[in-house]
């Protein structure tokens, strides 16, 4: 479903990603990990374009979304939904009008319609009751629930979490990974960008090890934790488990 | 001025004698003032002289009606005999006759010789005092008491008070000029900063927008007009500006710009520059998360400023916004220069006419502050709401 060959990210003379290959089968929970600047969140933005790659090709569904004259880009954020490590809900808005102001504004949902489906995620995220309240007014937890409710409501192909709960005081991290523990059982296509080894190990289909803009090692949760082949991969995995 | 006492056999004779001197004195004084009420009402002359005359006929002359001449020697004879200033009143043995005219500016003040109140107010005049010093001083209510010290001379003495008003007194009187310029002031502030916000709203889009060009043209109209003095910009358009705007649409001569125009133009660009800083600032003071998270939803660039960044943008800039307000309120006082009517240049009309400086520009500062005080206040109120909601 996702496909990446050979991306390359430079920031001026800093080069980030240095040729990332590697695909995402529709479905599939593809965990990322790694040490802190290897370049996750970069590969993770680029998937939907808030960075621009510097070199390579993304296809998804097998459009190369790199060719502006095949892909709108709006188009193409709209179909991946995307999970900040610090929410990024629209402060000047309620939980519900976070949750529709998409739909209403780039599918161009009427206002009902938009909020019927809203609620139906928040029963989903089980915050309906929270629906007019401000983010101010929601605990770290809530507004990450909240937040991967807005990037539902666009009905995306895939979901990318970039540190959903390295944002979260501990005993609101369950209720996080207990919500996208259930968007995984539905079937929804995700790559999560994530600390949580518990959370790769359970959930996810395969893992992959990121180091100084490389995958060094990817495979099954099973093999990259049990057995890892990587030196770097094993200090790494001795330092977080 | 006053006699030693006489002894007192001598006294009653000599007030005797002066008495029938004064009884003389009035009824030629009287002929007198009515002719020198007559000549100066023909010339042209003030009023005032004429007023002051009658005044003086009726204070001095009401009871020496010949008719009356007995009973009024007796009373005079009485008066004389128990008021000291009886005593200054003195005949010139030459026949000339000492008179002192104390006149003010305005009239109706009360009179104090050597400390002594005088029976009337200005118009006075005073006859009969023997030539000497005096100390002369003239008050009136809401105007500041004026002493001078006169040497009276035998035959015609006028001293001449002009009463300046108290400093509270003044400014209640210039009060009204003032506010009229306030007003101007006010309306020239409130005039700009809206095409200001309008002008700035744009051009600080501009500088944020992906649009290089844009960004350029932005950032120059910004700077020049940041970093330039107001006084320059206004003397830019309104000595500046007439000799193109000459050669582009008329036929080659200058074409004059009226104050007001010049004045609305410059303030307006002027705020406009600075407007568009804080739009900018304040745009960018969101969390670019913000927009990466409308961009994320597929919103375009538009969509994302329009429903995300500026709503949150807008109760951070209106503090700022106030600020500007407040700043532009002082500033506009620039324009006074080029012959605008506001607060400052009515202050330096008022000056050249009043010479009373030190009062009118306090007046002018108190004014000012009246104004910006209540924006002061707002605008540290919203900074306080604005601090407690983030
Ligand atoms: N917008 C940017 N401009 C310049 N350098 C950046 C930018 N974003 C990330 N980087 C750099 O790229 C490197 C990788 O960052 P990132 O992808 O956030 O790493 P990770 O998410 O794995 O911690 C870091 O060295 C970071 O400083
Ligand atoms: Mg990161």
């Amino acid at each position: 479903m996702i496909e990446v060959v050979d991306l390359h990210k430079r920031f001026n003379s800093l080069h980030v990603l240095k040729g990332i290959t590697t695909h995402v089968e529709p479905g599939e929970v593809v965990c990322i990990i790694g040490p802190s600047g290897s370049g996750k969140s970069t590969f993770l933005r680029c998937l939907n374009l808030l960075e621009e790659p510097s070199a390579g090709q993304i296809f998804i569904e097998g459009v190369n979304i790199l060719d502006h004259k095949n892909a709108n880009i709006n188009e193409v954020r709209a179909e991946m939904g995307m999970v900040f490590q610090r929410f990024n809900l629209f402060p000047n808005m309620t939980a519900l009008q976070n949750i529709t102001i998409g739909p209403v504004q780039v599918r161009k949902l009427c206002q009902e319609e938009a909020e019927e489906r809203a609620y139906t995620l928040l029963d989903k995220v089980g915050l309906r009751e929270k629906a007019h309240e401000y983010p101010d007014n929601l605990s770290g937890g809530q507004q990450q629930r909240v937040a991967i409710a807005r990037a539902l409501s666009m009905h995306p192909k895939a979901m990318l979490f970039d540190e959903p709960t390295s944002a979260l005081d501990p005993e609101m991290i369950k209720e996080v990974l207990d919500v996208m523990k259930d968007l995984a059982k539905e079937g929804m296509t995700m790559v999560v960008v994530s600390h949580e080894m518990g959370f790769a190990r359970e959930v996810s289909d395969r893992v992959l090890f990121m180091d100084d803009g490389v995958i060094v090692e990817e495979g099954p949760p099973s093999q990259v934790f049990n057995h890892p082949q990587n030196e770097r991969t094993k200090s790494f995995l001795s330092k977080v488990l | 001025m006053v006699k030693e006492p006489p002894g007192f056999l001598t006294t009653s004779l000599s007030i005797c004698a002066r008495a029938v001197g004064l009884y003389a004195c009035m009824l030629q004084a009287g002929k007198g003032n009515w002719q020198e009420h007559n000549r100066r009402d023909n010339t042209g002359y003030r009023f005032a002289g004429g007023e002051k005359t009658k005044g003086v006929s009726k204070k001095q002359m009401k009871h020496a009606k010949m008719l009356l001449a007995p009973l009024v020697i007796a009373i005079i004879l009485l008066f004389a005999a128990s008021s000291s200033q009886a005593q200054e009143i003195a005949v010139d043995t030459a026949g000339t006759e000492t008179v002192l005219r104390i006149t003010s500016n305005p009239e109706g003040a009360e009179v104090f010789i050597n400390g002594e109140p005088y029976d009337g107010v200005t118009p006075l005049t005073i006859r009969g005092l023997s030539p000497g010093k005096y100390l002369i001083e003239v008050a009136k209510a809401r105007y500041k008491k004026e002493s001078r010290n006169v040497e009276v001379k035998p035959g015609e003495n006028a001293v001449r008070f002009s009463l300046a008003e108290t400093a509270l007194h003044y400014l209640w009187k210039i009060a009204p000029l003032l506010v009229l310029g306030a007003v101007m002031t006010l309306f020239l502030t409130m005039i700009s900063v809206f095409n200001g916000i309008v002008i700035g709203i744009f051009a600080g889009m501009a500088r944020v927008v992906p649009a290089r060009l844009l960004n350029i043209i932005a950032g120059a109209y910004v700077n020049f007009f940041r970093g330039t003095p107001l006084l320059v910009q206004i003397f830019m358009i309104h000595f500046g500006l007439p000799p193109v705007l000459g050669s582009l649409f008329g036929d080659g001569n200058p074409i004059p710009l009226n104050p007001f125009l010049s004045a609305f133009s410059a303030l307006s660009i002027n705020s406009g520059a600075y407007v568009a800083e804080i739009i900018r600032a304040g745009i960018q003071s969101i969390d670019r998360g913000q927009m990466e998270a409308a961009r994320s939803l597929g919103m375009s660039y538009w969509q994302a400023m329009r429903h995300v960044i500026l709503p949150q943008a807008v109760k951070r800039v209106i503090p700022p916004l106030g600020n500007e307000f407040i700043a532009m309120l002082k500033d506009s006082s620039l324009v006074s220069v080029i012959g605008m009517e506001e607060l400052v240049r009515k202050a330096q009309v008022i000056v050249t006419r009043t010479y009373r400086p030190t009062e009118t520009w306090l007046g002018v500062g108190l004014v000012f502050l009246m104004m910006t005080l209540p924006f002061t206040k707002i605008v540290t109120e919203l900074e306080r709401r604005l601090k407690t909601s983030d």
